[in-house]
């Protein structure tokens, strides 16, 4: 499968979980890339873009949030589909960022599998 | 050893595993209480297994010489899906379905052994790399499971019911832990 | 904001260690000052908001190694406790001050999750001693270790 991944999150515990359920789902893995935070992975996709961002919200440098609110300023990555994997639970503040079109939203703790399930589902529409 | 019923199928005992070809039939287990009941089925090969485990893991002390893999989750499967390789299925065609995990006896507190059976189910497929395509597991009533080598279909039976948990063309979906 | 007891939030450590790691807890025996001398790691998190509260989890060995390698689909004995310990309990800490936060908020009123960080035997020490005067804590056990979760107000 050609789908290309970016995993946001400052947990390396979370990026392996993450990258795992990714792979289970069908994604080849020199299309699985990682990063530690907002800033990092707003870098990376403007070298590359991807196709999925799996987004932690609680990070440090540049938050969740913050990703979301500079990628809707950059025409070039307008494609680039974003799901929350966060244990953000504020309605209000997700509301806010499905108005910045995020697609998904996966509360942790969640079950691994369900990881993989959205993962798979976001592969289908696309 | 699991055993032939008739000329039409396989019984599968409790801590107990078969792998069967087409021509056998189906392969059934009963009294899946808090056991849990596993089948994988390769719709291409027409190799199917079901595995009947009852606990979780052995203990720390098990001696491996002696120990019944079969008796285990986390043994049996990587056992079962094994010899379904060997016999020639292949991993990623296959169909896996679970029933059972129940929690049976009433004032075993503390137990939970169906709880646990299906939590170490969930542990092992992820370890192992594969998903359920359905299940039927939780509650508090005793279950039968078969698989039927020819169709592909996994049947549910209990008293209060009698039904299909999955068959050729259903989406992989997995309802999480459906009262009966 | 909702109250919160101890056993409220000893029912979400549970659920969400099974549901992330695969990991079937019960409460314990242990006091929490003989799972606290005996862990392997330790991680706080505050959270901010009309009340502030400060959240801290101690694992042992047994604990890392089984929550670990449940996530990352290993075996225990694959686990390096060094270099998984931290990130362990930290991303821990996360999961259970977000837990706590929606717990106290129903996801209603606004409340700052801050970020895990690392915490000495000390300071968990003295954390455990703020929880149990202002606060809470649970000990959790499995098969393989213990965990301890302090919640005090700060």
């Amino acid at each position: 499968m050609n789908y290309r991944i970016l995993i946001v999150d400052d947990s390396p515990l979370l990026r392996a979980t993450a990258r795992r359920a990714v792979l289970q789902a069908g994604a080849a893995p020199e299309n699985v890339r990682e990063a530690q935070n907002g800033r990092e992975a707003l870098d990376l996709l403007q070298k590359q873009p991807a196709d999925v961002v799996l987004l932690d919200i609680n990070m440090p440098v540049m938050d969740g949030f913050q990703f979301v609110e500079e990628k809707a300023k950059l025409p070039a990555l307008a494609g680039v589909r974003v799901a929350l994997v966060t244990t953000e639970g504020n309605r209000k503040r997700l509301e806010r960022m499905t108005q910045l079109g995020v697609e998904h939203y996966l509360r942790k703790p969640f079950e691994p599998e369900e990881l993989r399930s959205l993962v798979q589902t976001m592969f289908e529409a696309r | 050893m699991a055993d032939l019923c008739g000329s039409n199928g396989v019984v599968v005992g409790v801590a107990d595993m078969a792998v069967a070809r087409e021509s056998q039939g189906q392969l059934i287990t009963y009294a899946l209480g808090s056991c849990i009941g596993l089948s994988a089925f390769d719709p291409i090969a027409r190799i199917g297994g079901l595995l009947h485990y009852m606990l979780p893991q052995p203990g720390e002390q098990a001696d491996p010489k002696t120990l019944k893999a079969n008796m285990y989750a986390s043994t049996g499967i990587p056992n079962l899906l094994r010899r379904l390789l060997e016999a020639g299925a292949v991993q990623n065609r296959l169909v896996l379905c679970a029933a059972g995990g129940a929690e049976i006896l009433e004032g075993a507190a503390g137990m939970a052994i169906g709880k646990r059976n299906r939590t170490i189910l969930r542990k092992v497929l992820w370890k192992v790399g594969v998903q359920l395509a359905a299940e039927d597991t939780g509650g508090s009533i005793a279950r039968t499971m078969s698989l039927d080598l020819g169709k592909g279909e996994v049947r549910i039976r209990t008293r209060e019911k009698d039904g299909l948990l999955w068959a050729p063309g259903m989406r992989v979906t997995v309802p999480r832990n459906i009262e009966p | 904001m909702n109250a919160v007891t101890a056993d409220s939030f000893a029912g979400l450590v549970g659920v969400a260690l099974e549901r992330m790691a695969f990991v079937v807890t019960e409460p314990v025996e242990q006091t929490p000052a003989e799972v606290l001398v005996k862990a392997a790691a330790h991680a706080v998190i505050d959270l901010s908001g009309p009340r502030d509260y400060v959240v801290t989890v101690s694992a042992t060995a047994g604990m890392v190694r089984e929550i670990a390698s449940g996530m990352m689909g290993m075996d225990s004995d694959e686990i390096d406790v060094d270099d998984h310990g931290r990130a362990t309990v930290g991303e821990l800490a996360n999961i259970l001050g977000g837990e706590l936060v929606m717990l106290l908020t129903n996801g209603d009123e606004p409340m700052a999750l801050g970020l895990p960080r690392d915490a000495t035997d000390e300071e968990a020490g003295e954390l455990l001693d703020r929880a149990q005067a202002h606060g809470f804590c649970c000990v959790l056990g499995s098969e393989a270790g213990s965990l301890l979760v302090a919640v005090g107000e700060r």
